[in-house]
């Protein structure tokens, strides 16, 4: 069966989220104290240009930049996500341990067809809003206004730009991913993903308070922790974090899935090895802190070599 | 269905790391933490239910140059986990507070292991409180949350939460209930008030319970005062402050609505009478302000409520204007109308 | 040679086949018929009777035999016919066979596999002409057509595919001929073994066919699009597509209120997931992440597995397995042996498996939890698969907690939506979100918001109001 467009619609709100995971929230929340949300409505609209520019571009891609591209972005979520649950969940495994079945998972889904991981998408989508209504809900009575003043902090303006460079770099990355964004795209889907984002960091200002929440380096976590639920169950963070866990892996997935379709199954296979013997070598503190500290540039290296990569394939269509 | 097991079988080659067994826990109620000789004493309350629907409990103490070192000092030969998520109630000396208040809220928030809803308090002689409390066969940590959840007496009531948002304020000052022993009793009704990491002064009785008022802590109050030199009492219900910074002045407005306990030929109509209540209200509140002032302690947040207009306030609480205005309304005499007897 | 020297030369060695010979206007006419699956009654009314009168002279056999069904065949077919209960008569080295089949069927019964309370009670029996006239009484139409199909070398047995043309799709009737003109076997004796040949079946543990034995499910099937295969000797219809939302929906939920039906669809989809995940969710909860437990439920958990000496995934796996023994044996037990059964078990996992310190109590609460939740699914084949799947889930949770229980309901989700029954996804209501499909069976609307048929089913989507 063909994919309708809500799939690919359920699909573009997941990928749109996971790459604020660990990184995102304390990036901005650290560089612009009280100004976040000037920030944010910022990087929303240099978002949808840089949205409209990408849907402009022709259709075709170039194998090999392709691939490079989706392996720089797998090797990024995996990074941050193993090391979100090494330190949220299992604090005492081995990071091979984590990585080795999300991987496998991972190339168990490239594995089933261009279609199936849409159709999972639909259904991720269910399970997300569910959780997430349930931590909304618990959380509007903890937020207090107090934390929200004063409004407008004492940054410069050009941190405020750089910031919001990063928001929408951040949130407009994984576009470049999705197969067809000429006939699929639909700026309704950004703005809905964006609007989740920014509830979030509205969340986590409100109960914490910008001096709590700059500290911590999870703040999405630390606010779960604090959802309880008809006086009886506390301490759920780790069941209602799962949302992310679903959301990072529907981009881990979309990349395997790329990887497969431009080569073949063996070179997923090495690659995914080639991760595995990264994670070996390098502590993954060491590579996660690289990327924190560097994703903007990293974010436009790989936005670059994407539009490189249509103008060749396009001088080839020439040729 | 071939790959699924293949993945089934690449687990079971790892190994179970963080696995727990629930029996080997051993469920942290209260921590004690002293700091005597530049060295941190750690006092920890375990947990432990019998089959008899009993709740014991027993302590364990240990020493060492660091908080993580005492804890592991403390539990060298325990034959279970600790675990601190459910734990209840944090124990400070004062010494600990006025020194070493930093390394124990870094060592809090930097552990995934403790919750974010436990109370803290202030606490010279732990060893005897818990023990005292041992004794008789409650649990220390479930006891002080059972107080806090189910009593509306008048306590300061600081979980961790609250107490890291303030401490990480650079424009407001921490309170602290202390806890003591006298006769086998725990007193909980003094606090000690802070100004940036000292602590300055104590607050008791009466003081507290205007502090509530003042926060909308909806806790009891009852006002005592004498009218025509005989003993009036006034149980406040409901009541609601407002403190707010208008033309470089913090105007502090309180509402209180309650009923007569105890009153002897006060009328409810005379404005004369209300008056009186009124001042006697207002003066209270303002003995406790001076009170603040004179320490520089602010607790109340002043100065946090004029940073949140975009203004810079001074560090001395002093050059900061301030004006009361209470309201009292009576809502009737209770249950009966006239005095009984006289 | 003679065809009746032929004829008596292949069945030699069969005791029941009756020769009668009978003289008539110069003439002999034999009449063959075996005993056991043809009845006398039928062969004396139709034929013996009009063959024996004295009377005029006749140009063909077929103006004088009163039978409704008379054939001419071939010398190859007559094997197939008189062993299907037809009476041979040979005239003139011509062969005529004539219908006069004996009834081994029992009468329509009540459905044992899928009862209700308000609906229709009854079911299919293993007669192929009365299984669809059980069908065609409900269904008053000349667009529902049949399609006739003899399978098995042996057996021969009749298979009917029906369906309805104006609402079917023709790609999926066209399909599904294509299998079945392709099936070499030796016997189909049931159903459940066509079946097998319709589907892949090493692909997926949930089965991607329905079987069911209630003309009115049938019937309602039909309408919406699928096509349904009839299978002499066997009271079972197999319905396809299927995909997960027709299991968790009987046909009883059309007779009542949509609000009530609304609460009772939902109960079956929570039981749904609860019996998949709730050992998993244990173990990975007081093994793992212990602090989802509430505070004072700790302590309780804590004192009732004091003295059992497993740890926990053992303790699961050893109740699942006794729990997996008592459903087995209670189905292939015969019911007059009597109650003492279901009291050893009973008192194997109640008070003594407790008191003897080999499982504690909350698990065994779980394990029953999990165990109703499952009752409410009677089809053998989704039992089944939820019963793998939720070992899999056991895996994977007492390996790595929480973070496995999320990895596996991932696993979950990618296996139901890359499985397609018949090009169907197999999570088709929620996957492509088809509205119409989703209130016919995961939630219940008024009646007139109810208008239209599921246009990946069917081209004709506008139900005749």
């Amino acid at each position: 069966m063909k994919n309708t467009k809500q799939e690919y619609n359920s699909l573009l709100y997941l990928i749109l989220q996971p790459l604020f995971l660990g990184i995102g929230f304390i990036k901005i929340i650290r560089d612009l104290g009280n100004d976040y949300w000037i920030g944010i409505i910022l990087g929303i609209i240099i978002g949808l240009f840089i949205n409209y520019i990408l849907h402009l571009l022709p259709h075709n891609n170039n194998k090999i930049i392709f691939t490079l591209i989706n392996v720089c972005i797998l090797l990024i979520m995996t990074t941050i996500l193993t090391n979100c649950i090494s330190l949220l969940y299992l604090n005492k495994t081995p990071i091979i341990i984590i990585l080795i079945p999300l991987l496998l998972v991972a190339f168990y889904s490239s594995a089933k067809g261009d279609e199936t991981i849409f159709k999972a998408a639909n259904i991720i989508v269910i399970i997300n809003v569910f959780l997430f209504t349930i931590a909304f809900i618990s959380l509007i009575p903890l937020i207090s206004i107090n934390n929200f003043l004063p409004i407008i902090g004492n940054s410069s303006i050009i941190n405020i730009l750089l910031s919001s460079l990063d928001f929408a770099l951040i949130s407009t990355s994984s576009l470049i991913l999705f197969p067809n964004i000429k006939k699929n795209y639909n700026c309704k889907v950004y703005l809905i993903s964006s609007l989740t984002i920014l509830i979030f960091f509205l969340l986590i200002i409100g109960t914490l308070g910008i001096n709590v929440a700059s500290i911590f380096n999870y703040p999405e976590y630390i606010i779960f922790k604090r959802v309880t639920f008809l006086d009886f169950f506390d301490n759920i963070q780790n069941i209602i974090f799962m949302m992310w866990i679903f959301s990072s892996f529907s981009l881990i997935g979309l990349c395997s899935l790329n990887i497969r379709k431009n080569t073949n199954k063996k070179t997923l296979l090495i690659i995914m090895i080639f991760i595995f013997l990264i994670s070996n070598v390098i502590s993954n503190y060491n590579l996660f802190n690289f990327i924190y500290l560097n994703i903007r540039y990293i974010l436009l290296i790989i936005l670059g070599l994407f539009i490189l990569n249509k103008i060749i394939s396009k001088l080839k269509l020439k040729k | 269905m071939k790959k699924i097991f293949l993945i089934i079988i690449c687990l079971l080659l790892t190994g179970c790391y963080n696995y727990k067994e629930i029996n080997n826990l051993a469920i942290v109620s209260s921590l004690a933490i002293n700091f005597k000789d530049n060295n941190f004493e750690v006092i920890i309350e375990i947990g432990e239910n019998n089959k008899d629907d009993k709740y014991s409990s027993y302590i364990l103490k240990g020493i060492g140059t660091s908080i993580e070192s005492a804890i592991k000092n403390a539990s060298t030969s325990l034959n279970k986990d600790l675990y601190f998520i459910n734990l209840d109630v944090l124990l400070i000396s004062s010494d600990a507070a006025n020194l070493k208040l930093n390394k124990i809220l870094d060592f809090i928030a930097r552990d995934n292991n403790f919750s974010f809803d436990y109370n803290i308090a202030i606490c010279d002689k732990s060893e005897e409180v818990i023990q005292t409390l041992i004794n008789q066969e409650k649990i220390f940590g479930n006891y002080i949350k059972s107080v806090y959840d189910n009593t509306n007496n008048n306590l300061i009531n600081i979980k961790i939460c609250n107490l890291l948002d303030i401490y990480l304020n650079n424009y407001q000052d921490i309170i602290l209930p202390i806890f003591d022993i006298q006769n086998e009793s725990i007193i909980m009704n003094r606090a000690a008030i802070f100004n940036k990491t000292d602590i300055v002064n104590y607050i008791e009785g009466e003081e507290i319970a205007i502090y509530n008022i003042l926060n909308n802590n909806f806790m009891n109050y009852y006002l005592n005062f004498n009218f025509d030199d005989k003993k009036t009492v006034l149980k406040g219900n409901n009541y609601l402050s407002k403190i707010i910074y208008q033309n470089n002045t913090i105007k502090i407005f309180t509402r209180l609505e309650g009923n007569l306990i105890e009153t002897e030929n006060f009328d409810i109509n005379n404005k004369e009478h209300l008056k009186i209540i009124n001042n006697e209200f207002k003066k209270r509140i303002d003995n406790f302000i001076i009170k603040l002032y004179s320490n520089n302690s602010d607790i109340l947040g002043f100065r946090n409520i004029i940073y949140k207009q975009n203004k810079y306030p001074d560090n001395l609480l002093n050059k900061i204007n301030y004006q009361i205005k209470t309201k009292i309304i009576i809502n009737d005499y209770s249950l009966i109308l006239d005095n009984i007897g006289d | 040679m003679k065809n009746i020297d032929l004829i008596l030369k292949l069945f030699n060695d069969n005791p029941d086949l009756i020769i009668r010979k009978i003289k008539k206007n110069f003439k002999i006419i034999y009449v063959l018929f075996l005993a056991s699956v043809s009845s006398s009654d039928l062969v004396n009314k139709y034929i013996i009777k009009n063959l024996t009168t004295p009377n005029f002279k006749f140009k063909n056999i077929k103006d004088i035999i009163s039978a409704p069904n008379i054939k001419e065949i071939y010398l190859n077919e007559v094997e197939f016919y008189i062993c299907s209960g037809f009476t041979i008569i040979i005239e003139n080295n011509i062969i005529y066979a004539i219908e006069t089949k004996a009834s081994f069927d029992r009468s329509i019964n009540r459905a044992q596999v899928e009862p209700s309370l308000y609906g229709p009670k009854d079911s299919f029996i293993e007669n192929y002409q009365k299984n669809i006239g059980l069908i065609k009484r409900r269904i008053k139409s000349r667009h529902l057509k049949t399609k006739d199909f003899i399978l098995g070398r042996y057996s021969k047995t009749n298979v009917g595919l029906l369906y309805i043309d104006n609402i079917v799709k023709p790609d999926l009737v066209n399909d599904v001929t294509k299998r079945l003109n392709n099936i070499d076997t030796e016997a189909i004796t049931t159903s459940g073994e066509l079946k097998q040949f319709l589907t892949n079946e090493n692909k997926n543990v949930f089965p991607a066919v329905k079987l069911s034995e209630r003309p009115d499910t049938i019937v309602r099937a039909l309408l919406s699009g699928k096509i349904v295969i009839l299978v002499d000797t066997s009271p079972f219809a197999i319905i396809l597509p299927a995909v997960l939302a027709d299991y968790i929906n009987p046909t009883d939920d059309y007779f009542t209120n949509s609000i009530n039906t609304n609460f009772l669809k939902f109960l079956r989809i929570f039981c749904f997931i609860i019996t998949i995940i709730a050992p998993a969710l244990y173990i990975a909860i007081t093994n793992f992440n212990q602090e989802s437990i509430p505070a004072k439920f700790l302590m309780n958990i804590s004192t009732q597995r004091f003295g059992v000496p497993f740890p926990s995934i053992i303790e699961a796996l050893i109740m699942l397995f006794v729990c997996e023994l008592l459903r087995e044996s209670d189905l292939r037990f015969p019911n007059s042996y009597g109650s003492a059964i279901s009291i050893l078990g009973a008192l194997i996992i109640g008070e003594s498996a407790v008191a003897s310190g080999i499982v504690s109590p909350i698990m065994i609460i779980i394990i029953a939890l999990t165990f109703l939740s499952c009752l409410i699914f009677n089809e053998v084949e989704i039992t089944g698969a939820i019963r793998t799947w939720r070992f899999i889930f056991l895996l994977f949770a007492a390996f790595l907690g929480l973070y496995g229980f999320a990895l596996c309901t991932l696993l979950i989700i990618i296996n139901l939506c890359s499985y397609k029954s018949f090009n169907l996804t197999y999570m088709f209501p929620l996957s492509p979100l088809d509205l119409s499909y989703l209130k016919e069976t995961l939630i219940k609307t008024k009646r007139k918001k109810n208008n239209y048929r599921s246009k990946y089913l069917t081209d004709n989507i506008r139900k005749q109001v």
